[in-house]
């Protein structure tokens, strides 16, 4: 044969994927032409070349960070596997975003440390406003990083549709009767604080300020030692036997807040209300558990 | 506190039932053992470290929920089913994207290692993604896993879930389409100066078996 080959069909042949015919005679006219023999020289060269790429070298410790608190509050958001886990993820779908942790890696601590770590990020980061980190279990992860621009009027209202995980923050606000109402309200409408919207995911700029969320309760007391209080309910898996007492059966809070009450550490867990467009607001003590859930409060609350 | 289990002594199956059975640990364990390689394979598929961060993470977090309910069968490595879910979250982000138009990657993004000729490395090295970047998704992550990561082709096929002829098939038309695209560094790859250091080490290229004791 006198035409050419493809490049296609000598690296077929290289790889072996040539049928005997084909490939003997292939080889046939490799043998007689430079130019189809530069060609496979080339070939190896290609792959040679590739298998030059540098390792991409360890993840960023800012990424890793990343991820193990996104495990962190996935733990956190569905410690019981099957029952709350509404539907199969799918891969992608299924995204938990989680403000950059600057902070060390977790390293190997136990469940509630880890949680207190989480948490101890929340404390620091609320310094500006209150702070939600949340699982999402369904929901458009391009959206939600839309609405990151949290001045954007819009975000409340798109996150509240949008989002079907829990939203577990740690404002600090200390709430009364005549304030939760409200409180609640903008708790389950606040969007999420996603990440920045670009380079802070990588190395060089893990410490990018948090998005604040405008329509959350300015916290009026943030303060560390009200938080480890509260870490009495540290453990997700007490937390979510607290909410699943509260509601009856297993269920997936709207939002948590570790907040106080009447000057007191609570907890606020707002649950679907009996009705569309309802919610119920539980004000527990950091006590919370099945055997006594220490209702400080509870308000149905038109959403 | 706690008697914790002494995890560098467990297989990463081990570590996937205690996960399984509620050990809250184990799955980080698992992700610290394979992390970085799970990180190699999609910053260099996706050529963008932010797009390779969510999709690491999408991918664990999916992993996460999925072996809480059993759902890794232990038929598979442990290793070879976390890449199979961060390469399907890899197309899934790629599919995502596509009516967007690509942002070209950074010199500063590459994560170049220091040694050796940086220069000329990183400059190798930016080619390579440019050129791989324009490959089809399936032709460009066969050879990142077979080409670039070291991994054997059954190994790959078992990573993507398709037959060992596949794989060659992917690559063989992969390193086809980057022929022209690559045709300028040929020269370079003859002057064994030019070749970054790091090809003088085999052994890091070669993925490791964690979960064989």
């Amino acid at each position: 044969m006198s035409d050419h080959l493809s490049p296609e069909t000598v690296s077929d042949l290289a790889e072996g994927l040539l049928a005997p015919n084909d490939a003997s005679a292939a080889e046939a006219h490799l043998a007689g032409c430079a130019e189809c023999s530069d060609v496979r020289s080339a070939l190896a060269d290609v792959r040679a070349l590739l298998a030059t790429v540098p390792d991409a070298g360890p993840m960023p410790a800012s990424v890793a960070d990343r991820i193990d608190a996104a495990l962190t509050a996935e733990a956190a958001a569905s410690p019981a596997g099957d029952e709350v886990d509404q539907g199969a993820p799918t891969v992608g779908a299924a995204a938990a975003t989680v403000t950059p942790l600057a902070g060390r890696r977790a390293g190997r601590t136990s469940r509630s440390m880890r949680w207190l770590q989480a948490a101890a990020v929340f404390v620091v980061l609320a310094a500006g406003g209150a702070i939600v980190v949340s699982a999402l279990q369904s929901g458009n992860k391009d959206q939600e990083s839309s609405t990151t621009a949290a001045a954007d009027a819009g975000a409340e209202s798109r996150a509240a549709a949008g989002s079907a995980g829990p939203k577990i923050t740690s404002s600090g606000q200390n709430y009364s009767a005549d304030s939760l109402a409200t409180a609640a309200r903008a708790l389950v409408a606040a969007p999420m604080v996603a990440r920045q919207d670009s380079g802070s995911l990588t190395a060089k700029s893990p410490e990018a300020a948090p998005q604040v969320a405008p329509g959350s309760p300015s916290p009026t007391q943030s303060s560390p030692d009200g938080f480890v209080a509260l870490s009495a309910t540290g453990s997700a898996a007490k937390l979510q036997a607290c909410t699943d007492s509260l509601a009856g059966g297993p269920i997936q809070p709207l939002a948590v807040d570790f907040a106080r009450y009447d000057g007191n550490p609570a907890v606020i867990v707002v649950l679907p209300g009996a009705k569309s467009g309802q919610l119920w607001v539980y004000v527990v003590g950091p006590d919370c558990s099945p055997a006594d859930e220490h209702v400080l409060q509870f308000q149905a609350v038109t959403q | 506190v706690p008697d914790r289990p002494a995890y560098a002594d467990l297989t990463d199956q081990e570590l996937m039932a205690r996960h399984a059975e509620g050990d809250a640990d184990a799955f980080g364990e698992v992700v610290r053992r394979h992390r970085d390689r799970l990180w190699a394979v999609a910053l260099r598929t996706l050529g963008d470290p932010d797009e390779a961060a969510d999709a690491v993470q999408d991918a664990l977090v999916s992993a996460f929920r999925a072996s809480a309910r059993g759902g890794y069968r232990g038929d598979a490595a442990v290793t070879t089913w976390l890449h199979r879910i961060v390469v399907n979250a890899c197309i899934d982000r790629v599919r995502r994207r596509r009516a967007r138009p690509s942002v070209p990657t950074s010199p500063e993004d590459l994560d170049v290692p220091a040694p050796g000729d940086q220069t000329a490395a990183r400059e190798t090295a930016i080619v390579i993604e440019s050129a791989l970047a324009t490959l089809p998704f399936d032709q460009r992550a066969a050879l990142v896993l077979v080409d670039l990561q070291g991994w054997s082709v059954d190994e790959a096929a078992a990573i993507l879930e398709v037959a060992p002829g596949t794989v060659k098939s992917r690559c063989s038309r992969g390193r086809a389409r980057l022929l022209p695209l690559l045709a300028d560094l040929r020269g370079n790859r003859r002057t064994p100066e030019a070749v970054p250091s790091e090809k003088a080490e085999p052994v890091a290229r070669t993925p490791a078996r964690g979960e064989q004791p």
